[in-house]
């Protein structure tokens, strides 16, 4: 009997509750914001495939714990010059007005003008920057507080130069062929139709033997002092 | 039980001798035929799809039975016609050779019939036929003349609705080996903006400009005179340079396949628009001539070589640095797995040479020099000699001047004999061998006598009895601009690769 009396009032109280009005709570704490990617990830820009590209832009996405709002916010920004080798002003730059989150938009993007200076060539640096306060935000997630760019004139061996390039095609991968591969054809990337890229097995060989021709007028040597050589039949 | 068997055969004995005796007194009418007699249809019809086609019969009735008649034309026992002339507005058969045909003539009263069978062959509009260049108004002019005599003075232009360029080189026919049989037409053209042109081999409309056929664009210094296919390559000769295109399909390969590379082929070369052909099916080897250094060149598997001097059991001649220009070449014999060649050659001594190789062998064949001669009548082979060399029969034909001569190249000839059976009076502007004649047809173009700017076209029997006698009905007075070259187009590969 005595259970039957507690289980009664407890049903009395949960009803009355189902009738009680709670208003939907908004957030009102801090506003937050924060790299997308982990301080633990990098973004990397590349000047090796592309010998005239003496500058290039880079967007790191940002996403923000905040309400939306009717009015473009700043958010703020430093380089971290003690976990750095890249210089600002020499291999990049951010124009500081441009840190900012446009009125009711969620996200936004911290651009970063990338410059190929000649101390650059055949290697990478590394710039890491920490967002840092400002009159609308608070770094959001620790982990994700800072962000690391990678600028490389360094090129590394494709997947799509394989066993059949190294013995039928481009030859031995050095980074200086590719290099010259890349100023002479234009392209950087032979990934076969059929393997997701985009291109014909004619063309992936004709480029291969334009290359060899090439080489032919214009001999070079490999960095050990043997002659640069392409296999290619044709 | 004996008793009984040596009863049946007696009586068997006795009833097979009776009907030795039977005399046949059956109803038979033997009589002499009353079926009609047709005539008028050849043995062997040609055909062009597309266009009209008339076979008109004409029909002796020897009987008064064969009063009402019925008609009927059969193309592979398929009913094409119930009227008595074959006249079909527009040939719509298949486009093969030598399809069974028939034509009855059916007495509707008593179900006899007459029926004289004959071939078919039906090929597409301009499938074979005769090429011609002229010179226009500042542009190449392309003429036709079909297999039955049709002619078409500027089908190029009719059909593509331009003008070709300036200084056309020649027109070459080519096939990819296994591939489609008929050929693509190339006329290679020096001049832009649109230089070179391929043509569909059966409707001779542009399927590409060359130009446009490049890897990253148009090579430098473009001047496209030559193009030759051959399994897994297409290799194109412009401005003495050599560009190549991989085909990555084989048997099922189609034209236009890939790019070709715009660089050219490196080396310090400079390629005749001549090349030779051995066996266009079972052959993947074009023999070039590299007018720098006066050398025979071998383009093979995507690479220029030089012929094989140091390998070659007879090194009758020095194949490199000869000090000889090539003059004309041909394939004298193409029986697989072996491809014979003659060429002939002006020596910086002023002599003319003839020159005979073979390349033979299953893959890879291997090349051997078999002659080289003096030619017997240098003064006879002028600046603007033309040349027609036979397959099949061991003439090469060339002219000089107004005349026009045989060489003999067999073995043991090495002779010159002036052509008697016509006489031109004129210059002989160009002249070609039709591959399918056994070396038997002749195309020569001249001058014409009244208008130097127009030219007369014939074909002469060059068989041995005939000695260049006009072909009757093959005369073509005037028909065309100031030819500078003709050529036979073959349509099919495989009726020259055998």
């Amino acid at each position: 009997m005595k259970y039957q009396i507690i289980a009664l009032v407890g049903l009395v109280v949960m009803a009355f509750a189902g009738c009680s009005e709670e208003n939907i709570d908004v957030y009102h704490g801090d506003n937050y914001i924060y790299f997308t990617k982990a301080g633990t990830d990098s973004t990397t820009f590349s000047f090796a495939y592309d010998a005239s590209l003496r500058e290039g832009e880079v967007s790191l996405k940002l996403n923000l714990i905040s309400r939306l709002e009717n009015r473009d916010r700043t958010f703020a920004v430093r380089v971290v010059e003690d976990e750095s080798t890249a210089l600002e002003g020499r291999d990049f730059s951010i124009d500081p007005q441009s840190c900012v989150v446009r009125a009711n938009d969620s996200i936004a993007y911290l651009d970063i003008r990338v410059m190929k200076d000649a101390s650059l060539e055949g290697r990478s640096v590394k710039a890491v920057f920490e967002l840092v306060a400002s009159d609308d935000f608070l770094p959001g997630i620790e982990r994700n507080r800072k962000a690391n760019l990678v600028i490389t004139d360094k090129l590394s061996q494709p997947e799509w130069w394989d066993t059949w390039h190294v013995s039928s095609g481009l030859g031995t991968y050095s980074d200086k062929k590719y290099r010259l591969f890349i100023e002479v054809t234009g392209q950087s990337d032979l990934t076969l139709k059929e393997d997701g890229g985009t291109m014909d097995y004619s063309d992936m060989r004709g480029y291969v033997v334009m290359f060899k021709y090439w080489l032919h007028d214009n001999p070079q040597k490999e960095d050990d002092g043997s002659d640069m050589v392409v296999p290619i039949i044709g | 039980m004996k008793k009984i068997a040596y009863m049946l055969f007696f009586l068997m004995t006795v009833m097979l001798g009776l009907t030795g005796c039977y005399e046949d007194k059956g109803n038979y009418k033997y009589s002499e035929s009353t079926a009609p007699t047709i005539t008028g249809i050849p043995a062997t019809c040609d055909a062009y799809f597309g266009s009209p086609l008339s076979i008109p019969v004409t029909i002796t009735y020897p009987a008064e039975e064969w009063k009402n008649v019925a008609y009927e034309w059969r193309v592979n026992l398929k009913v094409i016609s119930t009227d008595k002339d074959l006249n079909l507005d527009m040939v719509d058969l298949d486009v093969k050779p030598s399809q069974y045909a028939d034509f009855k003539v059916i007495n509707t009263d008593t179900g006899e019939y007459a029926m004289v069978s004959f071939t078919m062959n039906v090929s597409s509009e301009f499938a074979t036929g005769w090429f011609l260049l002229s010179e226009g108004d500042g542009c190449s002019v392309l003429s036709y003349i079909r297999g039955d005599g049709e002619i078409y003075p500027n089908i190029y232009e009719d059909l593509n609705g331009e003008k070709l360029g300036m200084d056309a080189v020649q027109v070459k026919e080519h096939w990819i080996p296994w591939g489609s049989s008929t050929g693509e037409v190339f006329v290679g053209i020096t001049g832009g903006p649109n230089y070179a042109v391929e043509l569909d081999g059966n409707s001779l409309k542009r399927m590409v400009y060359s130009k446009d056929e490049f890897l990253e664009g148009q090579p430098d210094n473009f001047a496209p005179t030559t193009i030759d296919c051959v399994m897994n390559w297409d290799y194109m000769i412009s401005n003495g340079k050599l560009y190549t295109r991989y085909v990555e399909s084989g048997m099922d390969a189609q034209y236009h396949e890939g790019r070709f590379v715009r660089i050219p082929m490196p080396g310090d070369y400079e390629l005749s628009h001549l090349t030779l052909r051995g066996n266009l099916v079972f052959s993947s080897d074009v023999i070039a001539f590299d007018k720098k250094h006066k050398s025979w060149k071998l383009i093979r598997s995507g690479e220029l070589r030089d012929f094989d001097y140091k390998n070659d059991p007879n090194q009758k001649f020095q194949p490199s640095d000869m000090g000889k220009t090539l003059l004309a070449g041909a394939a004298t014999s193409v029986a697989t797995p072996t491809d014979e060649f003659i060429a002939f050659l002006r020596g910086d001594d002023g002599q003319v040479y003839v020159q005979k190789f073979r390349f033979s062998g299953w893959s890879a064949k291997s090349y051997s020099s078999l002659d080289e001669k003096v030619f017997p009548e240098p003064d006879l082979v002028q600046d603007d000699t033309q040349w027609a060399i036979c397959m099949g029969r061991t003439y090469a034909y060339f002219t000089s001047g107004n005349h026009l001569y045989a060489y003999n190249y067999a073995e043991n000839a090495n002779t010159v004999k002036e052509l008697k059976g016509t006489t031109f009076e004129r210059p002989i502007r160009a002249i070609a061998i039709n591959p399918t004649s056994k070396g038997e047809e002749l195309a020569v173009v001249v001058e014409n006598a009244d208008d130097p700017a127009k030219s007369d076209f014939m074909l002469l029997d060059v068989g041995v009895v005939a000695d260049g006698a006009v072909i009757d009905g093959s005369y073509r007075e005037a028909a065309f601009g100031k030819v500078y070259y003709v050529t036979y187009k073959i349509g099919d590969q495989w009726s020259v690769s055998n």
